[in-house]
């Protein structure tokens, strides 16, 4: 390494060196300290005493594990699949040169902005079931048809039955997909005109433009959005924990129907001060995690498109 | 250089140690304690008040509250970060976590030099401050859970007077239920999932408790087994779906659509403090009683009742143990503690008041309250190491025994299995600490 390039090597790492010291104080130290402690029984208040692998044998029959597990991965394959394909619809209907296009723009993307709590908020009333807005908007479909077909169709109570709360996040999860459809805007725009232009000259039409052209050439920004989309899925906290008032009510809602992997790390180890227990359960969906990335990235390999490549 | 280096050392040092260079004198050279609580509005103008007297009444200490959210929470976080208050006020249930996680200084020296004895006490109240033999907490304003009902309702339906057991409730209960015509219901007379702080307590009122309060949870015992089927017979006699929807419906606890105030619900498990809630939200015109709620008849008692207080601890590693005490021995002897009570409406831990605290008090049933409290059919909830566990996995498993998510067989021994489970682990910690703790606890005592 020649003098200038030590120079510069120095240099840089000078100006990264606050990310490294984030990197490693508030990644590195946390994962580390993670797998220490479940190994741990440790209350936070109490030093920890090691129990060897009890964690995790524990896990292995928690009934409130595995109902977590189920909840949170029966969650991410509906909301990640559904917010990623109408953030991609979206974004391409707002790709379209209208009038007013700016304003569309802001106007789908704003609702992203709004914070978790104020979401959880806000979709406990709408989804009330004797005086929430969605109710009361479907009530008059669901009475026609049992006027017209003779069928006994009632408003769902969306956050009290259990059949119907997954679903209730679901419907809240769609108002945070500005971003991913943001980030599908950037893809579509950077999509080369002559591709189009090419395909229009070879007799297709908006479909096979569509499927021939444009998801190809966002099919990057697909399995972006789906990993992120994923990650964020297997975190979800605090629109479910708002939603059912977490405080009085059990925060896992009916039938613990609305337990997710992060509602119950977070009981385990600030509500029951299991702070070991939580570090394992936090371990196993980590890894969990990082295998679903992985392979998302595996089963994308050929069906991706990268431009220039 | 080396100078630029140097200054930069002693300014990061200075930095990172100010969470503990607190100033704790006053300019005129005070002790400053520090005291966190979670009362807010009218509860924290009766703290602020008696903190203001202490203050003037001697010039050696002053101390200084702090408002706080979620108490037991930030308490153990600031304990386990070797900075917490001086005083903490907690609830009585999260004594047991605290001391079994060596978090709190044991009071039994100080309350002994201090001459306070537990024969002071009403002793409901004080049995809650006390936790594997040791004394952690000065137990302050209290209450007792009572029937309130609403009256006009009562006489709509031919009654004058509360049920004298569970079972007749549950008949004035199905005079009262009124259903639309799509089947769904309009008023329900009472329904064991409002208000949601006590459900894990049903089974007193069938004569036994959660916890044998040694090693064992009862949920396959004949309490819990009563209590189940007795919750169960509201998803058979109202229908789930219509439960639920009816619930749905319900407003906040403290606004005027709390479902007691605007007729939803007639009858509900409440604390003595409702009454300000009462006079604050309920139309002008609503009446309500206060009574014992009545135990089943196959019990062996009466009523039950579940005591709740708000108590003062003194967190581990408290810089000023001696003087937060001193504070404590003033709301104990001066009144203190009657004006606190008196600004939240509630009762004093101590047995014997002042006779303006009668005059003073403005619940009109503080007598059917105080009844309760001295009666003997007034516990507190658990003392269990693993509370909240305890409390959330219970609550939800009485929603799901209501609504007929689960068979009242079925969810018992569920819970029956996870509870045991949780226990057994505490008492497995127990025993790889209980010396360690004991001998430090002793030490802490003695050196008071």
């Amino acid at each position: 390494m020649t003098r200038t390039e030590k120079i510069n090597t120095t240099k840089g790492l000078l100006f990264i060196s606050p990310w490294i010291l984030g990197f490693l104080a508030f990644a590195l130290y946390p994962l580390i300290a993670t797998l220490y402690f479940s190994f741990m029984d440790y209350s936070v208040l109490a030093p920890p005493v090691p129990i060897g692998t009890e964690n995790y044998a524990e896990l292995a029959t928690d009934t409130n594990f595995m109902k977590a597990v189920f909840n949170t991965v029966f969650f991410a394959a509906i909301s990640v699949p559904l917010n990623t394909a109408l953030a991609c619809f979206l974004a391409i209907l707002l790709n379209f040169n209208v009038v007013g296009k700016s304003f569309f723009r802001t106007a789908f993307f704003l609702p992203s902005l709004v914070p978790m709590v104020c979401l959880g908020v806000i979709w406990r009333w709408l989804l009330n079931g004797e005086v929430g807005l969605i109710n009361q908007v479907i009530g008059p479909f669901a009475d026609f048809a049992n006027a017209v077909l003779g069928t006994s169709f009632s408003t769902p109570a969306w956050l009290e039955d259990p059949s119907f709360t997954k679903l209730g996040l679901v419907v809240a999860s769609v108002w945070g997909l500005g971003h991913a459809m943001v980030i599908f805007l950037a893809g579509l725009q950077e999509a080369p005109v002559e591709l189009y232009e090419a395909a229009q000259l070879d007799g297709a039409g908006f479909w096979s433009k569509l499927r021939h052209v444009t998801i190809p050439m966002v099919s990057p920004y697909i399995l972006f959005n789906m990993i992120m989309g994923f990650i964020a899925a297997f975190q979800v906290f605090a629109v479910p924990f708002v939603m059912m008032d977490g405080v009085n009510e059990p925060p896992g809602g009916p039938g613990g129907s609305m337990l997710f992997a992060a509602t119950y790390i977070y009981l385990k180890a600030f509500q029951d001060w299991e702070m070991g227990y939580a570090c394992a359960m936090a371990l196993i969906f980590f890894i969990l995690i990082v295998t679903l990335t992985l392979t998302l990235m595996k089963i994308s390999e050929r069906r991706v498109h990268y431009a220039g490549k | 250089m080396v100078h630029k280096i140097l200054t930069i050392a002693i300014a990061a040092t200075l930095l990172t140690s100010c969470s503990r260079i607190q100033n704790d004198r006053t300019e005129d050279g005070r002790t400053i304690v520090t005291l966190w609580t979670s009362w807010a509005g009218t509860e924290r103008e009766g703290i602020d008040s008696v903190v203001a007297d202490f203050n003037a009444s001697q010039g050696a200490i002053y101390v200084r509250s702090l408002n706080i959210t979620d108490p037991q929470t930030k308490i153990m976080l600031a304990t386990a970060g070797g900075n917490p208050p001086d005083i903490a006020i907690m609830n009585n249930q999260f004594i047991a976590p605290y001391a079994e996680n060596n978090a709190l200084t044991p009071l039994d020296g100080l309350c002994q030099s201090a001459g306070i004895t537990a024969d002071q006490f009403v002793p409901t109240f004080w049995e809650t401050a006390n936790y594997r033999g040791r004394t952690w907490a000065i137990p302050l304003t209290c209450s007792v859970t009572t029937l309130h009902y609403n009256k006009k309702i009562f006489r709509e339906v031919g009654y004058d007077r509360p049920p004298k057991t569970l079972e007749e409730l549950e008949r004035i209960n199905d005079l009262i239920t009124q259903k639309r015509e799509d089947g769904s219901i309009a008023r329900i007379g009472h329904f064991p999932l409002e208000p949601g702080w006590w459900r894990p307590e049903w089974s007193n009122w069938f004569g036994m408790g959660s916890y044998d309060g040694e090693n064992r949870m009862l949920y396959q015992e004949e309490g819990w087994q009563k209590a189940a089927q007795w919750l169960a017979s509201y998803n058979q006699r109202f229908g789930k779906d219509e439960l639920i929807k009816l619930r749905s419906g319900f407003g906040r606890f403290s606004s005027p659509q709390n479902p007691l105030f605007d007729g939803k619900v007639a009858m509900v498990l409440q604390g003595i403090w409702m009454n300000r809630f009462i006079e604050t939200f309920a139309p002008d015109d609503f009446e309500y009683g206060c009574a014992p709620f009545p135990a089943s008849q196959n019990a062996e008692i009466p009523y039950f009742a579940i005591a709740d207080c708000d108590e003062a601890v003194i967190p581990k590693g408290a810089d000023h143990v001696e003087e937060a005490f001193t504070f404590l021995r003033y709301l104990l002897e001066q009144g203190g503690l009657e004006k606190l009570a008196l600004a939240h409406g509630k009762l004093t831990s101590l047995k014997n008041v002042s006779p303006d605290f009668y005059d003073d008090h403005d619940h009109p049933y503080l007598q059917v309250h105080i009844d309760i409290a001295n009666s003997g059919y007034a516990k507190a909830r658990p003392q269990i190491a693993q509370y909240q566990n305890y409390f959330t996995d219970t609550n939800e498993a009485a929603n799901s025994i209501l609504y007929g998510l689960v068979t009242p067989e079925e969810g018992l021994a569920q819970i029956q299995s996870r509870q045991q489970k949780a226990l057994d682990k505490k008492q497995l910690r127990w025993s790889r600490v209980e010396e360690n703790y004991q001998e430090l606890w002793q030490e802490q005592i003695d050196a008071h």
